[in-house]
């Protein structure tokens, strides 16, 4: 029987692109609560422009882009409006339940190379930045896992 | 990878390799290095280990569940649509210079006009028709699936009718029942089990409905029943119910529904499975 799926649209790539999306929003938002918000704007907005996109573009990484650059949106406000925010380059660490030891950007930058496994310069392309400094981040991101790894490996001994 | 890279620290350039942002000369002159430096080694292994102590913390985020509000939100939004803007055609201004015999017939036709509208809106309806009284027969039958639906999947004992292993009574039945002919799927590589297969009626006709369940426990069913639809659609549709997603299409023969949990990500993928087999 030839029947095809109405629905084979973007909604379905969203769907299944949830749990990464989130996870990179965590690691940015370093909330939970924030980065569902972050997740439902970003795919929000990918419904609507769904018709103009083109259809080679990896949806991923349009998303983590979006992410990111919403999130840096939303510090540049909060930091007119006088907040108390993470700072971009700050080595802050994360909320106690998340598993992070790092800063968001730390985060973010290992996430998307060692985790998500995006080269140099999609990774570059997701949080606007060079691939040089992509590459710094990544490396001070696996220092500062080191020393954890380390100090974990210590206290089991 | 660029050129300001290319001469940078040891860890950098082992970082980059772990990372396969290095070409094949500089990996093999890192790995003469790692050969014959135990203190590169020694940096290498400390960084190889960070990186998978590293991705086992982050792989343990996607374990957290994602909000179903959220699920929900995506699957029901309706699509983006093209904004078209035909090119404007223009117009001829006409100026308008009413004699005085066209102005009282225009008014007297509108005078007409609006007494008959009137009357029409104020004259009492009489006329209800047997199609009105039982309204649209394909969503009286999916209120009726998803209600049948919401009750039995929370039943643990008393899941189905005829469990699975009466299989050829199943088919038997159901095709003697509903008037269709079909076939159990198979979809143990979608990690279901089939349980069962239950009968009732919906939107006033017999439903056959073969029942699955995943690991987790959630039930997934197959609902048929003869055409619902004077019109056949050959594309499936997907609607959510509260907590219940519906995937609907027509056979050859039938309406089928396929009910599950809305959370399911993959049911429409499920169906056009479901759809092939069955």
């Amino acid at each position: 029987m030839d029947v095809k799926p109405h629905n084979t649209d973007i909604r379905r790539d969203l769907v299944s692109l949830l749990p990464r999306l989130r996870r990179f929003a965590l690691v940015l938002a370093q909330n939970g609560a924030k980065a569902d918000e972050l997740v439902s704007k970003v795919c929000g907005q990918a419904l609507l422009k769904a018709p103009f996109q083109d259809a080679e573009d990896r949806l991923d990484l349009r998303l983590f882009g979006a992410i990111c650059s919403l999130w840096r949106t939303e510090i540049r406000k909060k930091k007119a409006s006088s907040e108390t925010v993470v700072c971009l380059h700050s080595a802050t660490t994360s909320s106690p339940q998340l598993p992070m030891i790092l800063s968001a950007e730390l985060a973010a930058a290992f996430l998307l190379c060692a985790v998500e496994e995006l080269s140099y310069r999609e990774a570059a392309a997701v949080m606007a930045t060079t691939e040089d400094s992509i590459a710094e981040t990544v490396l001070a991101a696996r220092r500062e896992l080191a020393i954890v790894t380390e100090s974990e490996a210590e206290r089991r001994a | 990878m660029s050129d300001s890279l290319r001469q940078p620290s040891l860890d950098a350039r082992l970082s980059a390799m772990l990372d396969g942002e290095v070409t094949e000369a500089e990996k093999s002159e890192l790995d003469d290095i790692l050969a014959n430096d135990p203190n590169a080694k020694l940096t290498s292994d400390k960084l190889r280990q960070a990186t998978e102590h590293g991705r086992t913390l982050f792989n343990e985020m996607l374990k957290e569940p994602v909000s179903l509000s959220l699920v929900r939100s995506i699957k029901t939004a309706p699509e983006g649509r093209r904004a078209l803007r035909f090119p404007k055609q223009e117009t001829v201004r006409q100026k308008l210079k009413p004699t005085y015999r066209l102005a009282i017939t225009s008014s007297v036709i509108m005078f007409a006009l609006g007494a008959a509208a009137g009357y029409m809106v104020g004259a009492p309806s009489h006329m209800m028709t047997y199609a009105d009284i039982a309204g649209d027969p394909s969503k009286a039958w999916l209120d009726d699936v998803a209600s049948h639906y919401r009750l039995f999947s929370r039943q643990s004992r008393h899941l189905v009718e005829i469990p699975a292993n009466e299989s050829a009574h199943i088919v038997e039945w159901l095709m003697a029942t509903t008037g269709i002919s079909f076939r159990i799927p198979d979809l143990t590589s979608e990690k279901l089990v089939f349980m069962g297969a239950r009968l009732f009626s919906a939107g006033g006709r017999p439903v056959g409905e073969l029942i699955y369940q995943n690991r987790d426990g959630e039930v997934i069913a197959i609902s048929f029943t003869k055409f619902i639809s004077p019109m056949p659609e050959k594309d499936m549709r997907e609607s959510i119910r509260d907590d219940i997603g519906m995937v609907t299409w027509q056979g050859l023969q039938a309406s089928y529904v396929l009910t599950g949990p809305s959370s399911d990500a993959d049911l429409e993928g499920l169906a056009t499975k479901i759809a092939g087999i069955i």
